[in-house]
């Protein structure tokens, strides 16, 4: 198991590598929010289809991209399906870089919200310098809390503690990845099973379990349902980004990718299986809604749910700084594999030191955290994001996450279905698979995969005839910024990626 | 802004924050049960009442109390477990504004239907990852 480039000691260190990656801030409340809003156990039929026919497929695809060809994503795309696909390797990680900028301003602020833990977030008379917050309030209020930290400088301090850890972590490595992994994805597991045990421990708390399970089949026949399960999936399992390909890489070839492609998948949507049992539990006992974005549930609602839990402020206190914890640790098994994706294309076609490779992805990418981080106050009524920093961060979400990966997904199963052919690729896998592929593997490549995203994608373009995304709040002097950011993420990315495909390369 | 799906705006939060603090909507009885009758209490007399079962969903349920003649409480019965919403519009103010409030109406005994589906994908998932664990393991050993 040694080369230039490096190889996990055992596969159990890539199993929780690839599953840290995958388990992220996402699994630990979006398939709640998903489950809440699309009708409870009813979900779960579109789920699991979309783990059969979408998630499991694409994963297979992208770690057997990874084994065949030991290389990081631009390149394997390249030796498989020529320049031209090497061209969409690199645009999905230019985009990967704008992801891992807020990303890690996000578990900035979670890193506030942790310290807080044991300030001033379980506490009254908290205030912040928007209209709705002005007043001091009464109890506690994380959402004032949250807002109070996002009008001050602090965040600023805190990404670059986070871009420090991810340094640390990334710095040897495959080796030290590997160290770090099998430290913190243990760590997820045992405190969301300690999150489960206090919430179904609580009176009603089983109520809220049978509450996320029960089905209400009415709303199978939305569209929205299956196309929110659908995206769920792909993002959940944190495809399209060039991760497991580049962890892959560092697999020897004989490597069972069916296997390990059904382990990381099973043990991600585990994950927020348990974790759904979690939020479901607490919320229902504290009449929370469940409904929200990523942001609003971790930040706000669930934070307000364990302000309750407890009489004796030192336990709130205690599961409060678990909770956040949590979500900076789940996020920095995340941010590792999202930093170590473009920083291995590089080193594989720039021939450059890990050294180097990582500056080239640290610096712009922690200059869109600072971006992120502003403080400067755009929307005082809070009509909008508030800040510019989240404003910025909210609309480069919208299109890079919505769309970068969903399009990559695309190409890359049109690439590897159609240029390369899907039985190359199913040979390839069953060559040294336990379980082997069928026939109906190459359909699922060839025809389903590009047929689901694609009607993913334009349905979701066709939502957005309306207007364009945040084009409708007043961010003082900032307006241009829904028309600015999605045309300078997309020169930025379509830019770099012409530039380092045309890149001489040599194998 | 839109809020779409994978949006992080805290917009919807912000929507229940910013409904009237000083009305209020009182329940007799906080932990009911499905089809358990409660009282409910008002800061002011109120002519309607909006009861939304599984609020801001895509498969939310509404119900609409007519209060006959405007009363500062009433009797309500839920029909469905699950979290529901009771909401009136509050006109004491110079702007009418929304006044709600969240409640957890609990399963009678068991849901047959959920355990059932909470034990397969249960079954799904964790005998999945068991079995490639097994898989991998087996794979090691020999």
């Amino acid at each position: 198991m040694s080369n230039k480039r490096g190889n996990w000691n055992s596969k159990l260190g890539f199993i929780l590598a690839a599953s840290g990656s995958a388990i992220g801030l996402g699994n630990i409340v979006f398939f709640s929010s998903n489950a809440y809003q699309f009708g409870g156990g009813a979900f779960y039929l579109p789920y699991f289809i979309a783990l059969f026919v979408l998630g499991l497929p694409i994963m297979m695809m992208e770690f057997g991209m990874g084994t065949i060809t030991g290389k990081s994503f631009p390149l394997a795309l390249r030796e498989l399906a020529g320049q031209r696909a090497e061209f969409v390797g690199w645009w999905s990680l230019i985009s990967t870089m704008f992801i891992i900028a807020y990303y890690v301003a996000i578990l900035g602020w979670a890193f506030g919200m942790m310290v807080g833990a044991f300030g001033s977030l379980f506490e009254g008379g908290i205030s912040a310098p928007f209209t709705p917050f002005e007043t001091p309030t009464e109890g506690p209020n994380a959402m004032v809390y949250f807002f109070s930290i996002l009008a001050t400088w602090w965040p600023i301090v805190f990404i670059f503690i986070i871009w420090g850890l991810n340094i640390l972590i990334l710095r040897k490595g495959i080796s030290s990845i590997e160290k770090a992994v099998r430290v913190f994805v243990p760590l997820m597991w045992l405190f969301m099973i300690g999150l489960v045990i206090r919430g179904l421990t609580l009176e009603g708390g089983f109520d809220g379990v049978m509450y996320l399970f029960t089905p209400d089949l009415e709303g199978i026949s939305d569209p929205s349902v299956w196309r929110g399960a659908f995206s769920q999936m792909f993002f959940s399992l944190s495809l399209g980004m060039g991760i497991m390909t580049a962890y892959a890489s560092y697999l020897p070839k004989d490597a069972d990718q069916v296997n390990n492609s059904m382990l990381v998948s099973f043990l991600n949507c585990s994950f927020e299986f348990i974790a759904g049992i979690a939020i479901f539990s607490l919320l229902f006992v504290f009449s929370l809604n469940p409904a929200g974005s990523t942001l609003s549930l971790s930040f706000f609602v669930i934070p307000q749910g364990i302000s309750e839990l407890s009489s004796i402020p030192w336990i709130t206190r205690l599961f409060g700084f678990l909770f956040f914890f949590l979500i900076v640790i789940a996020g920095l098994t995340s941010t590792i594999s999202l930093i170590e994706a473009p920083a291995a294309a590089l080193i594989d076609k720039l021939k450059v030191s890990r050294k180097k490779a990582l500056t080239m992805v640290a610096i712009p990418c922690i200059i869109g955290s600072v971006l992120c981080t502003l403080p400067i106050i755009v929307d005082k009524g809070l009509a909008g994001n508030g800040t510019l920093g989240l404003s910025i961060l909210d609309i480069t979400d919208h299109w890079v996450f919505s769309y970068a990966l969903l399009i990559v997904g695309l190409l890359e199963s049109i690439a590897i279905g159609w240029i390369l052919g899907a039985e190359k690729l199913r040979q390839a896998l069953n060559r040294y698979a336990r379980y082997q592929l069928g026939v109906w593997f190459n359909y699922l490549i060839k025809f389903v995969v590009p047929g689901l995203l694609l009607t993913v994608i334009l349905s979701s373009l066709w939502e957005e005839r309306g207007s364009l995304y945040g084009s409708g709040a007043d961010m003082v002097g900032f307006n241009w910024l829904p028309v600015f950011i999605p045309i300078f993420w997309l020169t930025i990315s379509l830019g770099f990626a012409f530039y380092l495909t045309k890149k001489p390369y040599e194998a | 802004m839109k809020l779409l799906p994978y949006s992080l705006l805290p917009l919807l939060v912000i929507c229940c924050y910013s409904t009237a603090v000083h009305a209020k909507i009182r329940v007799s009885n906080e932990k009911l049960e499905v089809g358990e009758t409660v009282r409910l209490s008002f800061s002011a007399p109120v002519d309607s009442l909006t009861v939304t079962y599984r609020p801001s969903s895509s498969v939310s349920k509404q119900e609409f109390l007519v209060i006959s003649p405007p009363a500062s409480s009433t009797e309500w019965s839920p029909q469905n477990p699950g979290l529901v919403q009771l909401s009136y519009q509050d006109r004491s103010g110079t702007h009418p504004t929304t006044v709600s409030h969240n409640i957890s109406v609990r399963f009678r005994g068991f849901s047959s239907s959920g355990v059932a589906v909470m034990l397969l994908a249960f079954i799904i998932l964790f005998g999945g990852a068991g079995f490639a664990f097994r898989t991998l393991f087996q794979r090691q050993d020999t």
